[in-house]
């Protein structure tokens, strides 16, 4: 089902170039969507099953991301322009058992400073940015509902590159990764919440982060 | 005045002791080790000791040479689950009785003794309203 998607991206980014002209100056503002796979790393917490294959299983996931930069004029480095700009990026990692489920869904947004390499026919960008992530696991133990919160502070650091086919089109892939870190977390079940502090099931708390690699359209106006 | 202020919030901290490692809503694995685990579901609803203390086991000689096992596990902030389990052997399927969930009695039901020897004491049950329950404990004779 993932695969299909991706060729249906891919079919309508290849329709996109054949439509636009080749014009290559480019706008200040820079909005951008991608989709891909990601790819969990790290400690796992508050999940439902920690044998070794449920976790491995439950790494794989699906991403997308939206950005939004302004490219200055001010330049770093003779060619590289700083553009301050915003990310939002989800992503979605689930796995089940004969006991229960875990639907991990991660939302992370954050202030960016980029740096981007404008080219006549491509741009490379890298980015960082402090933001906040957002995390629920809305699982399952038995057939009954169970919610994992640990939202925390979290970075990213991410490198793009793109295809300009178009003075305000292009084609771009990009590899985010975006840390954090917990040594606690919440769960809602049956009507009560508990905070469980350096977690005995994950031998207390630690890094955890996700990699995506992502590819979209990008659009200069 | 300062040491009674000491005392008093000495005593709330042992009163209010809460082990926050522990996740109740996670059923504790099936152990046969004297892990200290106790889990089962009530009603559906995931039950587990552990982040109140650790289940107390009482062992009772009865009548005519035989011995009884009484479990008590605290599975929320002064709510327990209790049940006495006759005359418990390793490797055999007994009775349980005079279960409880805080002051509601519960139907009897099964037991499987997967150990019960050196100090331990393991198994599953089953019973109506009680059921995927497992509990490893330690207990003295």
């Amino acid at each position: 089902m993932k695969n299909k998607h991706y060729c249906l991206l891919f079919g309508l980014m290849i329709h996109a170039v054949s439509i636009f002209a080749q014009d290559t100056s480019i706008g200040k503002y820079l909005l951008s969507f991608h989709a891909g796979p990601s790819q969990y790393m790290g400690k796992f917490m508050g999940i439902t099953d920690y044998s070794n294959q449920y976790r491995e299983d439950l790494r794989n996931g699906i991403a997308w991301n939206v950005n939004y930069y302004y490219l200055t004029n001010k330049h770093i480095f003779n060619s590289w322009k700083f553009a301050p700009g915003f990310m939002y990026e989800g992503s979605r990692y689930e796995n089940s058992h004969s006991d229960g489920s875990d639907k991990i869904q991660i939302h992370f947004v954050s202030p960016q400073l980029a740096l981007f390499m404008v080219k006549e026919k491509y741009t490379l960008s890298l980015s960082t940015g402090l933001g906040y992530q957002f995390y629920k696991d809305k699982s399952s133990v038995y057939d009954t509902p169970r919610k994992v919160s640990m939202n925390k502070i979290a970075y990213n650091l991410s490198a793009a590159a793109e295809y300009l086919f178009s003075s305000q089109w292009g084609v771009s892939g990009k590899v985010n990764w975006i840390m954090s870190n917990s040594d606690s977390y919440s769960v809602r079940y049956h009507g009560q919440t508990w905070k469980v502090e350096s977690p005995e099931s994950s031998d207390g708390g630690g890094d955890f982060s996700h990699i995506s690699l992502l590819i979209g359209l990008n659009y200069h106006f | 005045m300062k040491y009674l202020v000491l005392i008093c919030a000495l005593f709330l901290c042992i009163a209010c002791e809460e082990d926050r490692s522990v996740d109740p809503t996670i059923m504790p694995e099936e152990t046969t080790t004297g892990e200290n685990t106790f889990g089962c579901l009530m009603d559906r609803w995931v039950y587990v000791s552990g982040r109140w203390g650790t289940p107390i086991t009482t062992y009772s000689k009865q009548e005519g040479n035989t011995y009884n096992m009484t479990i008590s596990a605290e599975v929320d902030l002064k709510s327990y689950i209790t049940f006495t389990i006759l005359n418990p052997k390793q490797g055999q399927i007994v009775d349980y009785t005079d279960a409880s969930f805080d002051t509601q009695s519960l139907e009897d039901g099964k037991v499987h003794i997967t150990r019960m020897s050196n100090g331990i004491i393991s198994g599953t049950f089953e019973g109506t309203r009680m059921t995927k329950g497992r509990f490893d404990l330690k207990y003295r004779e």
